[in-house]
């Protein structure tokens, strides 16, 4: 599971570096990004640019994210999601849950 | 008199997690070549198959595991085939999740459809679930069931779509 961070003076970036983001990586990315939560990173801008599908269990994972936010009083911005991703997060009603900008630009703003 | 009768597309389901992808794409050209699905459509289509493949991985990766796809217009059906025992709704992990979000309506001893509980979106962060497996084919479709054939011992799931 390969990500990259990009630390800005409002977030850090996580741009998930793979197309498949299904259940052999979810665990892990889980991982990476407590892991970055624990070292003080509360503000989070996470990209999926190069990810072309996402499946239940990698969904599953950016809503452990989430709730690991919640209570340090963190935040979470999803950006660059594909047509096939954005619809997974209506179906499943997410995107009432999430915020989810078109790009890490205007993510930016509501920090 | 002419016969239109169903189209079926089929092909054994990967077997690794990094050959979902290529799998997908070649399962929806294949597909394409005989419908025309709207973006939305298509997208749903899409959604359904990743699960079934990711469950075809994670589950049953020893067993015989089939994606099918039957157009018989104006439904579309895609099913995944598998020759794995019996699935009994007492061997799932009734996780909240599970209870909370979706519930199993028997159709007869074989059978039974998988339906939502409730259209509404948690408020409760925590109570969010975190296991969307089913619940991503319930929603992408119109109609989710599962059937197991006594005669070749099989597990069907069948999601169902209208063409538009």
């Amino acid at each position: 599971m390969k990500i990259s961070t990009v630390k800005t003076d409002k977030a850090l970036i996580i741009n998930i570096e793979e197309a498949e983001a299904n259940f052999s990586k979810s665990d892990q990315f889980k991982e990476l990004v407590f892991q970055e939560i624990e070292k003080g990173h509360h503000q989070l801008i996470i990209s999926f640019k190069q990810v072309d599908y996402l499946d239940s269990s990698f969904l599953g994972a950016v809503v452990a994210v989430l709730k690991y936010l919640i209570p340090l009083q963190g935040k979470l911005v999803l950006v660059e999601l594909n047509a096939d991703i954005k619809n997974l997060f209506e179906l499943t009603r997410l995107d009432k849950v999430f915020e989810i900008k078109k790009d890490i630009n205007e993510a930016s703003n509501i920090f | 008199m002419s016969l239109a009768l169903p189209i079926i597309i089929q092909a054994e389901a990967p077997q690794k997690p990094e050959d979902i992808n290529s799998f997908i794409k070649a399962f929806v050209e294949l597909l394409t070549q005989q419908i025309q699905p709207d973006a939305k459509l298509l997208s749903n289509i899409k959604l359904i198959l990743i699960e079934y493949c990711t469950n075809a991985i994670k589950h049953v990766a020893e067993e015989v595991n089939i994606i099918q796809a039957e157009i018989d217009k104006p439904l579309l059906r895609l099913k995944k085939i598998d020759k794995a025992p019996k699935f009994k709704v007492g061997d799932l992990i009734l996780s909240h999740d599970i209870l909370q979000n979706y519930a199993f309506v028997e159709l007869d001893k074989d059978s039974f459809q998988f339906i939502l509980r409730e259209d509404k979106q948690q408020e409760n962060i925590n109570l969010i679930p975190e296991h969307f497996g089913f619940e991503i084919v319930i929603r992408a479709s119109e109609e989710f069931t599962y059937h197991y054939n006594q005669e070749d011992k099989t597990n069907v799931f069948c999601a169902s779509l209208t063409l538009i």
